[in-house]
C-alpha cells in the first residue's frame, strides 16, 4: 500500500524525525490534538540492527492519553492524575510496538473520556483541523484531529458511547469501534467498563483493518476479552432505521443520510428502511448504565497513590479534597448521577431498568440482523459545531449521542465514514453484527473508493 | 458517597445540570421491558481461568515510585486513625 509505504519512511533517521516534530508542532500550536511527544523511538520493538520489524515496522501512531503507554505522561486530561506517568503499556499498546509501530505521543481528550467536544481537558482545548473554531468531536477529539491532519496514519482512542465514531466523523476520518471484548482494555482507564472498547481512528479503512489484525485477541489480563467470527460472509442488504430519517432536523446530516443511501445503493447494495423502537432510549439507558459503572470506576481516584494530592488534616478530608478539586465539572456531575441513580430505593427504577432496555435494544438488533446484514445510521444529528460559548451544551451532547450509544449498549462493531458532499466534515455509520469488522471496513473501504475523502487546508505530505 | 465537596455557586449549577439528567432519565419508565432480564455485559463467556504457574506480570513495577508524597520505600499519608 503506497500510503503506508510513505509513512514508515518517516522515523528511519533523525532528519525524517526532525521533519516530522516540525510539522507535528506546527499542526499542534493550531489544534492542541497531541498533550505530549514521546522520546525518538517511541517505544518501538527493534530487530537484530533496532530498526523496527512486524507488520507495522516504522508507522508512527498516537495514542489516547486515557490509555497506557510505559514511561510517557498518562493524564486522562485531568488535573487530579496531574505529571502521572504511565509505570506501564497497555496490552494494545505492547501488541502495536511488537508490530513495530512507533508511539509518537498521546493525544487530548475530554477528561476520563466524558464527552463529545474535547475541550473539558487540563491540556485545554482541542480544535478541528478543517477549522479550528469547530470542535473536533470527542472524546477522543486530539486522535482524530491528529490523523485528519495528517501527523499520523492512525491513532487509538476509546469508545465508551461514540468517543472514536463521533470525532473521525467531525474530522473527517475513518473511526472504528470493535465488537465488546475483541481488544483488550488492559491498560485503558476504565469509565464505563461493560461498555467502552479500545477504537481505531485511521485514514483509511483498510489501514484500521491492519491495525486491528494487529491489536486483537484474547488476552490473559483481561477477562472480558473473546474471539469470534460473524456469522455471514458477505453484505447484500443494508437497513436504515426509519427514526433517523423522521427525526433529522439538520439539512446538512439529513442530505448526507440521504446521499449515502443512494451512494450505496449505486456500489450494488439493497438499502431499505427497518424499525429500530429502542433507539428512543438509548441514550438515556447509555447515561444511567456508563454514569452507574463511571462512580464505581473513579472511587479509586484518592490521590493516595498517585496523581496530585490536596493538601488537607486528616484522611477522609485529604481523599474528599484531592477529589474536589482534582475533578472537573463533567466528571463531577457523572459521578453524583451515578451515585444517584444506585441510591439503594433508586436501583430498580434507573439501573435495573435501563439494563432491561439494554436487552430490548440487543433482542432488536439480533432480529434486525435477520432480516439485514448491517445498519446505516447517522453518527450524530448535528455537524461539527463552534468551540466556546456557543457549543451545544453538555445536556444536548448527552442526548446527541443516541445514534453512537446503540453499538456500545448491544457490544456490536460499528464504523463511521466521511461522506463527501459537505462543507465541513459529517460522517455515517455502520453497524454490524458481532465480529463483523471486516465487513463493516470492506463496505467502507468500497464507499471511499466510490467516494474519496477530503483533506483540510495545510494537510501536506511534502515532509515525509 | 460521592466522596465530593461543592462551594454555593458549584452546587446550584450541578444542581440544575443533574435534575435535567435525572428528569431525562425518566424516558425509560415508558419502555415495556418489565419483564425482561437485565443485561450486565455484551457478551458474557463465563469466567476464564489460567495455569497456576508463576510468569511475570507487566503490572510488575514499583508502586511507591508514582506516589504523591513518599519516604525512601512508604507512601506518607495523614492519619487514618
Amino acid at each position: 500500500m503506497a500510503e503506508v509505504a510513505r509513512w514508515r519512511a518517516v522515523f528511519t533517521d533523525e532528519s525524517g524525525r526532525s521533519r516530522w516534530l516540525a510539522y507535528a508542532r506546527g499542526w499542534n500550536e493550531r489544534i492542541n490534538a497531541f498533550v505530549s511527544f514521546a522520546d525518538a523511538d517511541g517505544g518501538a520493538d527493534g530487530g537484530a540492527d533496532g530498526a523496527p520489524v512486524g507488520p507495522l515496522a516504522g508507522m508512527p501512531c498516537a495514542v489516547k492519553d486515557n490509555i497506557a503507554v510505559a514511561g510517557q505522561p498518562l493524564s486522562c486530561g485531568s488535573a487530579l492524575l496531574g505529571a502521572h506517568v504511565a509505570p506501564f503499556s497497555a496490552t494494545c499498546v505492547r501488541r502495536l510496538q511488537r508490530a513495530g509501530a512507533i508511539v509518537a505521543g498521546k493525544t487530548n481528550l475530554d477528561e476520563f473520556g466524558m464527552g463529545s467536544d474535547t475541550q473539558a481537558s487540563v491540556h485545554g482545548g482541542c480544535a478541528n483541523p478543517w477549522d479550528t473554531e469547530l470542535v473536533p468531536g470527542g472524546s477522543s477529539g486530539g486522535s482524530a484531529a491528529a490523523v485528519a491532519a495528517g501527523i499520523v496514519p492512525f491513532a487509538l482512542g476509546s469508545d465508551t458511547g461514540g468517543s472514536v465514531r463521533q470525532p473521525a466523523s467531525f474530522c473527517g476520518v475513518f473511526g472504528l469501534k470493535p465488537t465488546y471484548g475483541v481488544v483488550s482494555r488492559f491498560g485503558l482507564v476504565s469509565y464505563a467498563s461493560s461498555l467502552e472498547v479500545i477504537g481505531i481512528i485511521a485514514e483509511t479503512p483498510a489501514l484500521c483493518g491492519e491495525v486491528l489484525e494487529v491489536i486483537a485477541g484474547v488476552d490473559e489480563h483481561d477477562q472480558s476479552t473473546v474471539a469470534g467470527a460473524p456469522d455471514r460472509d458477505e453484505v447484500r442488504t443494508i437497513g436504515v432505521p426509519r427514526a433517523c430519517r423522521a427525526e433529522l432536523r439538520d439539512p446538512q446530516v439529513r442530505a448526507a443520510l440521504d446521499d449515502s443511501v443512494d451512494q450505496l445503493g449505486e456500489l450494488g447494495y439493497r438499502v431499505v428502511d427497518v424499525d429500530l423502537t429502542t433507539l428512543r432510549y438509548a441514550a438515556a439507558a447509555y447515561y444511567v448504565i456508563s454514569c452507574a459503572e463511571a462512580s464505581a470506576n473513579l472511587a479509586r481516584f484518592d490521590g493516595v497513590r498517585y496523581g496530585a494530592r490536596a493538601a488537607a488534616e486528616s484522611a477522609d478530608e485529604t481523599i474528599i479534597a484531592s477529589r474536589s478539586e482534582g475533578f472537573g465539572d463533567e466528571v463531577k456531575l457523572r459521578v453524583l448521577a451515578g451515585t444517584y441513580v444506585l441510591r439503594s430505593g433508586f436501583h430498580d427504577r434507573y439501573y435495573l431498568r435501563a439494563q432491561r432496555v439494554r436487552t430490548a435494544l440487543r433482542d432488536e438488533l439480533a432480529g434486525l440482523f435477520g432480516q439485514v446484514d448491517l445498519l446505516l445510521m447517522p453518527v450524530y444529528p448535528v455537524p461539527p459545531f463552534a468551540r466556546g460559548s456557543a457549543r451545544l451544551d453538555p445536556f444536548e451532547q448527552k442526548v446527541a449521542d443516541r445514534y453512537t450509544t446503540v453499538a456500545n449498549l448491544a457490544g456490536a462493531p460499528a464504523v463511521s465514514f466521511p461522506t463527501p458532499q459537505s462543507r465541513v466534515p459529517i460522517g455515517m455509520q455502520l453497524i454490524g453484527p458481532n465480529f463483523g469488522e471486516r465487513l463493516l471496513l470492506d463496505v467502507a473501504a468500497r464507499y471511499a473508493a466510490a467516494h474519496p475523502p477530503a483533506r483540510p487546508q495545510g494537510y501536506s505530505e511534502d515532509w515525509r | 458517597m460521592a466522596r465530593l465537596r461543592f462551594g454555593a455557586h458549584e452546587s446550584a449549577r450541578l444542581e440544575a445540570e443533574l435534575s435535567r439528567i435525572v428528569d431525562y432519565f425518566a424516558l425509560l419508565a415508558e419502555a415495556d421491558v418489565d419483564d425482561l432480564r437485565p443485561t450486565t455485559h455484551p457478551l458474557l463467556t463465563g469466567s476464564r481461568m489460567r495455569d497456576d504457574e508463576v510468569s511475570d506480570l507487566p503490572t510488575a513495577y514499583d508502586p511507591v515510585r508514582a506516589a504523591p508524597d513518599r519516604d525512601e520505600r512508604f507512601i506518607v499519608v495523614p492519619n487514618v486513625l
